[in-house]
């Protein structure tokens, strides 16, 4: 797959284990996203899930294994450069949202783009369209705590989406939802980025939200390891 | 969104503790600024005053700063007088512009009555360099014996003297003997910031024609006839006389009037060009017997150095202040990290660098003492205009309050200072785990 958005091969991370031993949270042998694509990863609660998204985020150093967004190596960087290259490409939605209080709706977009170490547009263009397109125009200027839940979901994907990024992860992006919301959510992120040509790797335990993705990746149970003398 | 725009957001969202950490800041710069004003201004008046006249003719008995404060401060005793014949030579002095007589020691309900001449009024000026008798409501008193009288600003606000009422004299500040006569102020000079405002102005040959004083002149002029008439005959007795301690060898060969017995406490001395002050003043340390010399500007100077320290001690106890409110910020800041883990992971996880983090907290450091600092100076400056019309009418310091270049320095200093304090809290918000303060539940 030349476009990968997405690429991953042999990606491994570990935690310490309270008894000396440590377990394997993150065992994906590969995994690739083209542009465009979108991807759904399965998994129990607990099966390392979020932890996936955030060695691809680069948020988290992978322990094995490489992670290359858009043709470019994540593993392997300093924590300097992975924060850029995360600006750059990716744009992250999350289960809680994690809209900043102070800000309002569309500078909570803004933000997405404001590390961005190169910008082709400006990012308060840029955020109106992004909140027009998922039908927020007249929130625009409402702090988070002025909006429901369900608005408070589309301005998380607003964020995600404004900058026009490689890639788009989502964790557990309806959790908070009904399923009537659920639904409205899913297909909105799932339109907004084929619209963007993003590719989407959404993780997620709801099995109802599978059939929307073109492919369903499954993730391996973390596994023990003794500690060795 | 700017990273400056980000630290004013978070400034912002905790609108109570902002605030108390700003006016924190802000007294204590306010109370910078009012110390710092306050002892310049008050710097500023003794240098001006004291620039009045080049020299002051005085007492040998008492000392140079003695007897400047005296003359033109009106505060503390004379410390003794000196001959009459000392002012008259001063006056016919071809390098003297100004010769100006003081004769002190009586007082109107507590503040200093001044024998002196319509001279003063044109020797010393106000701060905007104007004589004083050009700064004046109604006029100078006339030269000679007329019971007329001047009153500065404090002087008449504080004892009720006004234009064309009369008033008794006291010998000595509090408690002394009422004399009989009476004076009518003439004129009242405006507030000009200088010790003029705390003293009344009478004419000097008035001073003589006291009752009180006469009687003292002729007691005096009765003891020296009865001296000079015993040393007479011991002279005709051909008994040997030691040196001549007599020291009003000028008075010789004319009869002795009142002012001549009591002679005068000091004379000011401005001289046509300040270029011969030096040598002037040295033709006085040659006749130390009956009278010295000295140059006010550097008594002043001299004074202000010893109590300098104590300036020194106000101005660093103001900054202690904000110093502490300094502190204050460090630790309000460096607790609210704790509970702003998750707001720094959201900006790490949007793709801000460590050093984006850092910046923040620092600028929010930076806008507290800067605001802060912005309140204080307006706070410190409107206290000291507000304050200013009772400072001159009190204490007669004329503060001269606006913004200027100590604004400009103490701005930058709390620019720097809030760079300083922000840095702890900085380097705590920066080590913040971003994956575990994304998602706090799981």
């Amino acid at each position: 797959m030349a476009d990968a958005a997405l690429r991953i091969q042999n990606l491994k991370k570990w935690y310490p284990d309270p008894d000396g031993g440590r377990f394997l949270a993150v065992d994906l042998p590969a995994l690739e996203v083209a542009s465009g694509e979108s991807v759904v990863v399965r998994g129990e609660s607990g099966s390392g899930k979020t932890t996936l998204l955030n060695l691809i985020a680069g948020i988290l150093p992978a322990d094995e294994g490489t992670v290359e967004i858009a043709g470019m190596a994540m593993t392997g960087l300093s924590e300097v450069k992975r924060d850029r290259l995360r600006a750059q490409h990716i744009g992250y939605l999350f289960q809680t949202f994690n809209l900043l209080p102070g800000l309002t709706a569309v500078e909570n977009v803004q933000l997405g783009m404001a590390f961005r170490p190169r910008r082709d547009e400006s990012p308060k263009t840029a955020a109106e369209a992004a909140l027009q397109r998922v039908g927020l125009a007249d929130r625009m200027r409402h702090r988070p705590a002025q909006l429901s839940v369900g608005q408070q979901q589309r301005v998380a994907i607003a964020r995600a989406l404004a900058g026009h990024p490689s890639l788009v992860l989502a964790d557990e992006p309806t959790s908070n939802l009904d399923s009537k919301r659920a639904d409205q959510c899913m297909a909105l992120l799932t339109e907004f980025a084929a619209e963007s040509n993003a590719a989407l790797l959404v993780v997620t335990h709801d099995e109802r939200l599978i059939e929307r993705f073109e492919r369903c990746e499954t993730l391996r149970a973390p596994k023990h390891e003794e500690a060795t003398a | 969104m700017s990273i400056f725009k980000l630290a004013w957001r978070s400034v912002k969202q905790r609108p109570l503790a902002s605030i108390l950490t700003m006016i924190s800041v802000a007294l204590g710069v306010a109370l910078t600024i009012a110390i710092v004003s306050l002892r310049d201004s008050a710097h500023r008046s003794y240098h001006e005053t004291s620039r009045g006249y080049d020299a002051i003719l005085g007492p040998t008995h008492g000392s140079p700063l003695q007897i400047v404060l005296n003359t033109m401060f009106h505060v503390g005793d004379a410390g003794g007088t000196l001959p009459w014949a000392t002012y008259e030579r001063a006056k016919n002095d071809k390098r003297v512009k100004y010769a100006v007589p003081y004769a002190v020691g009586d007082y109107f309900r507590g503040k200093p009555v001044v024998g002196t001449s319509t001279a003063m009024f044109e020797a010393l000026m106000d701060p905007e360099n104007v004589p004083l008798g050009k700064n004046i409501n109604g006029v100078v008193f006339r030269d000679g014996v007329h019971f007329e009288a001047v009153a500065g600003s404090i002087a008449a606000a504080e004892t009720g003297l006004r234009r064309g009422v009369k008033f008794k004299v006291t010998h000595g500040p509090e408690g002394g003997w009422e004399h009989g006569e009476e004076w009518t102020v003439v004129g009242i000079l405006r507030p000009t910031g200088t010790p003029a405002d705390r003293a009344i102005f009478i004419p000097i040959e008035t001073f003589y024609e006291v009752g009180d004083h006469k009687t003292a002149g002729d007691q005096r002029k009765k003891r020296r006839e009865e001296r000079e008439a015993e040393e007479e005959r011991e002279r005709e007795h051909g008994h040997e006389h030691g040196a001549d301690t007599h020291t009003h060898e000028d008075d010789h060969g004319h009869e002795h009037g009142t002012k001549e017995e009591l002679g005068l406490s000091a004379v000011g001395i401005r001289l046509k060009s300040p270029i011969l002050r030096l040598a002037y003043v040295a033709e006085f340390k040659s006749d130390r017997a009956t009278v010295q010399a000295v140059m006010p500007a550097d008594q002043v100077r001299q004074l202000f150095e010893v109590v300098g320290s104590v300036d020194r001690f106000f101005e660093l106890t103001a900054w202690l202040i904000v110093l502490v409110a300094g502190i204050g910020i460090l630790v309000s800041l460096y607790n609210t990290i704790q509970g702003r883990r998750r707001e720094i992971a959201i900006l790490r996880a949007m793709g801000a660098t460590p050093r984006h983090v850092f910046a923040v907290i620092v600028l929010e450091s930076v806008i507290l003492v800067v605001l802060g600092g912005l309140f204080g100076l307006v706070l410190g400056h409107a206290g000291l205009a507000m304050s200013a019309p009772y400072l001159v009418e009190r204490f007669g310091v004329l503060v001269r309050s606006g913004f200027g270049t100590l604004d400009l320095q103490v701005m930058g200093a709390l620019a720097v200072f809030g760079l300083v304090v922000g840095l702890l809290p900085a380097w705590r918000g920066l080590r913040t785990p971003v994956a575990e303060n994304l998602h706090p539940t799981e």
